[in-house]
């Protein structure tokens, strides 16, 4: 049952790490007339938890088909 | 403050999904392009970051749904008021309209393709141990490397990565493809996952084209 659903948790984990990455590193840049809205957050850290939650989730899928 | 989500060309009526904070879109029409964005009173906070980003991009999806051409807007970006915005963007409309025109009728589609290392045997040598993973290495870049040449024939543009031969990643891409040759794209990378099970793959997308938004526009 659970190997079933391990490849959709892998592609899953893959499209939010992208859908992440996408959002706050890609697109239009209009900021030097506008501002970042974001306050005190840091968007670099954020993306890398996602990416590093998705290389977690990769290798416990991977231990667990051996 | 306003919140800018994505510009929009050939959008009859705006999507029915709110913006951030449950906020109803709002469109800013200068010529053909709409600017499309909610009003907020507070910016985002490390509390909202996680669920403000996927706002953002469920906004620019449902808005790729709706029009003909979708420029996404990098998340944060913000104005104090119409008046401000509509100041900003006068002077960069013509980039604008030519990145629009760059990804129109175009999806964006992300690879990510890794590397599963075999398991070592105990019987072989250190120098064949060695020249086995060479031979390993070479053979994959010259794989990886057909398959990103046959996407990129397909794509009108594409942004790729090849990382060292040694990292658990090989290739991280995102090509702007046509929407009408997605199928193609889709059974390419099928076939090279069928193919090559020492190599997975994750295919996303189709997504607005955010990789591909920056250049004529910044």
């Amino acid at each position: 049952m659970s190997v079933v659903e391990r490849p959709r948790s892998l592609q899953e984990q893959v499209t939010l790490l992208d859908l992440v990455d996408r959002v706050l590193n890609k697109g239009v840049v209009l900021t030097g007339d506008l501002t970042l809205s974001v306050a005190d957050v840091d968007l670099v850290y954020v993306g890398l938890r996602v990416l590093l939650s998705s290389v977690a989730s990769l290798e416990r899928g991977r231990e667990g088909d051996a | 403050m306003i919140h800018v989500y994505a510009f929009a060309e050939g959008l009859d009526a705006l999507p029915a999904v709110t913006g951030l904070d449950g906020a109803e879109l709002e469109q800013l029409s200068l010529g053909r392009v709409a600017t499309v964005f909610s009003r907020r009173t507070r910016p985002t906070s490390a509390e909202t970051v996680r669920r403000d980003a996927l706002t953002h991009g469920a906004v620019v999806e449902a808005l790729a749904q709706a029009a003909t051409a979708v420029l996404p807007v990098r998340f944060g970006e913000v104005a104090d008021d119409e008046g401000a915005l509509a100041e900003s963007l006068r002077r960069r409309m013509p980039a604008i309209v030519a990145a629009l025109d760059r990804v129109r009728d175009c999806v964006e589609v992300g690879l990510r393709v890794w590397h599963e290392p075999p398991p070592r045997e105990h019987a072989e040598s250190g120098a064949a141990y060695m020249r086995r993973r060479l031979e390993g290495e070479r053979r994959r870049r010259d794989t990886v490397g057909r398959l990103h040449e046959r996407l990129t024939s397909i794509a009108r543009d594409a942004h790729a990565t090849v990382h060292d031969l040694d990292a658990r990643e090989q290739l991280t891409a995102a090509y702007l493809v046509p929407a009408a040759r997605v199928g193609e794209v889709r059974s390419l990378v099928n076939d090279f996952a069928a193919r090559h099970h020492d190599l997975p793959v994750v295919c996303t997308g189709p997504w607005p084209a955010y990789s591909f938004a920056q250049e004529d526009a910044a």
